[in-house]
């Protein structure tokens, strides 16, 4: 039996390392093992690794050898070793929201995602950083973190995103075979954009939240991020369903069936020439527009849109802060907010615990009014399609323009903004690597309807079919 | 060391300066709280210019 060293399997998609475990070209154990020495070495070298969960791990991976050699197959997922951005609780070990007040929390329960990908022999190897309280409140610098600034596998000098750091790194790098992400507004999508690896960001609902902290009710989801479209597709299949125990459940699960969504060539797509061009930083350009050139080439229907107007930014903002001053009211009466790293996002919090009901309902008013909107959008266009951030990774020093990952809109509409749009309106989201600006990767984001994913993984599956951007590895030795 | 009593003067009239300085600038948590408060008081401000017809309900029960 070979031992799981080469690249090819620290890189390889679910689907082809699932292929080896059940050729038994190495055991669940051996792969673990291997993963296991590969997060714990170079995961801090990026502050992706919140805690590692070995012992755990390997006995969870005897098990799966004890299953495949039986015969009793559990689905892709089975064997395959994953990490969980530290807000998911795990049964008895620390769960510290990357933030100092909550550094000995532990629970005594796991999340409900990590039940069910457990269920389906999915192998938890550690838990991944992030910035402090997922960006509650807003941060100024992306050393908001109990582990740190994530710093990027492609250059080490620059971000790895928030607040989903960890899991973007990690998977970026090879240390992982897929992780688990969350979003409240961008933590999804803005990692998978700054280290080029493939996010889902499901429909508001789909997925339970259980076991997970909460930023903003209304606005919080877990998500995949991965190599490619369909392991997203894997991944978000075993971990969505109802569950009676979180509110916002739809009440709905998500299956995987490429063979019933439309041809490219019967879908439109709305997109803003724009976002290509002037709102995109000139470093950008040039890969957004070859890869605008390919979803041309694939045939589908282009119509030019414009974003409906809305401040997406002071919306969003008023929704989080106002929910994530309720939920962390004690930590920020009790003065423990000041142990957090990032003074800016301290004041943000105090201040927050003062905006006016009044205010908070007009945010939800107004939220209605981009639902309705965007529902308007989608009777003339399946999917819109823009880049993901209109740059590549900032640098680690340099103060973040917004708040939570949200950044500086241009003068010109296009559809910038759709990040904290698509959020407000709960609609599914996949990042797609698409390109390197300067040595760094940049991506697209197809946004659909509520519960689209299919398709947005169809259509992402095709391109990735067209293009490598998502096979590139970062230089991590 | 000769001071003269204008030396001694300017010397101690620096201090005070920079003493009051000292406490005019505001520190960097005071510093913080204000773009803090700035920042909610911009969003709200952005809030206010959105039409909203008085039918229109809060996205309480949010369901996509």
């Amino acid at each position: 039996m070979a031992t799981p060293s080469s690249d090819d399997v620290f890189f390889g998609s679910i689907g082809e390392v699932s292929a080896k475990l059940r050729a038994r070209e190495f055991s669940a154990v051996e792969l673990t093992r291997a993963y296991c020495d590969r997060l714990e070495r170079l995961g801090p070298r990026f502050n992706a690794l919140a805690l590692s969960l070995r012992e755990q791990a390997i006995r969870k991976a005897r098990d799966v050898d004890d299953d495949l050699k039986r015969d009793r197959t559990r689905g892709p997922l089975q064997g395959i070793p994953y990490g969980a951005k530290d807000l998911l609780a795990v049964k008895g070990h620390p769960t510290t929201w990357g933030a100092r007040p909550y550094a000995g929390q532990v629970f005594d329960e796991d999340a409900r995602v990590i039940e069910l990908l457990d269920k389906a022999g999915a192998i938890l190897i550690g838990k991944l950083a992030m910035v402090e309280l997922a960006g509650g409140g807003g941060y100024r610098f992306p050393a908001a973190s109990l582990t740190g600034p994530g710093l990027n596998p492609w250059d080490r000098t620059r971000w790895s995103g928030g607040s989903s750091s960890g899991s973007g790194a990690a998977t970026a790098a090879g240390l992982v075979g897929f992780a688990l992400g969350s979003e409240t507004s961008g933590s999804i999508l803005g990692p998978s954009s700054m280290c080029g690896v493939t996010g889902l960001r499901p429909t508001y609902g789909l997925v339970s939240r259980r076991g997970a902290m909460a930023l903003s009710w209304t606005l919080d989801k877990i998500g995949p991020l991965c190599r490619t479209a369909e392991d997203c597709a894997l991944v978000l299949e075993t971990i969505s369903g109802a569950d009676s125990q979180d509110p916002g459940s739809a009440g709905r699960s998500f299956r995987y069936a490429p063979q019933y969504a439309r041809k490219p060539q019967e879908v439109t797509v709305g997109y803003a020439p724009v976002d290509f061009d002037q709102s995109a930083d000139p470093s950008a350009r040039a890969g957004f527009q070859a890869a605008l050139a390919v979803v041309k080439w694939m045939g589908m229907k282009m119509k030019e849109v414009e974003i409906p107007d809305f401040p997406y930014g002071a919306l969003v903002n008023t929704v989080i802060n106002a929910e994530a001053a309720s939920i962390f009211e004690d930590l920020i009466r009790s003065g423990r907010v000041d142990q957090l790293a990032d003074k800016r996002q301290v004041a943000n919090l105090k201040a927050a615990v003062e905006i006016p009901a009044t205010e908070y309902l007009r945010a939800m008013r107004i939220r209605t009014r981009v639902q309705e909107a965007f529902r308007n959008l989608f009777l003339d266009v399946d999917m819109l399609l823009t880049p993901t951030r209109p740059a590549p990774a900032p640098k680690i020093t340099e103060p973040l323009t917004g708040v939570g990952g949200i950044f500086t809109a241009p003068g010109s509409r296009g559809l910038t903004g759709l990040i904290p749009a698509g959020n407000l309106a709960g609609l599914p989201a996949l990042s797609l690597p698409c390109g390197f600006a300067g040595g760094m990767p940049v991506a697209l984001s197809l946004v659909g309807r509520p519960f689209y994913e299919n398709q947005l993984i169809a259509i992402g599956r095709t391109f990735q079919s067209q293009t490598d951007w998502h096979r590139r590895r970062p230089p991590v030795g | 060391m000769d001071v003269t009593r204008r030396k001694l003067a300017t010397m101690i009239a620096a201090a005070a300066a920079a003493n009051t300085a000292a406490a005019q600038a505001p520190p960097a948590a005071d510093e913080d709280a204000r773009a803090a408060h700035e920042a909610l008081q911009g969003n709200a401000q952005q809030l206010a210019k959105v039409p909203l017809p008085m039918a229109t309900e809060p996205a309480f029960r949010f369901k996509p």
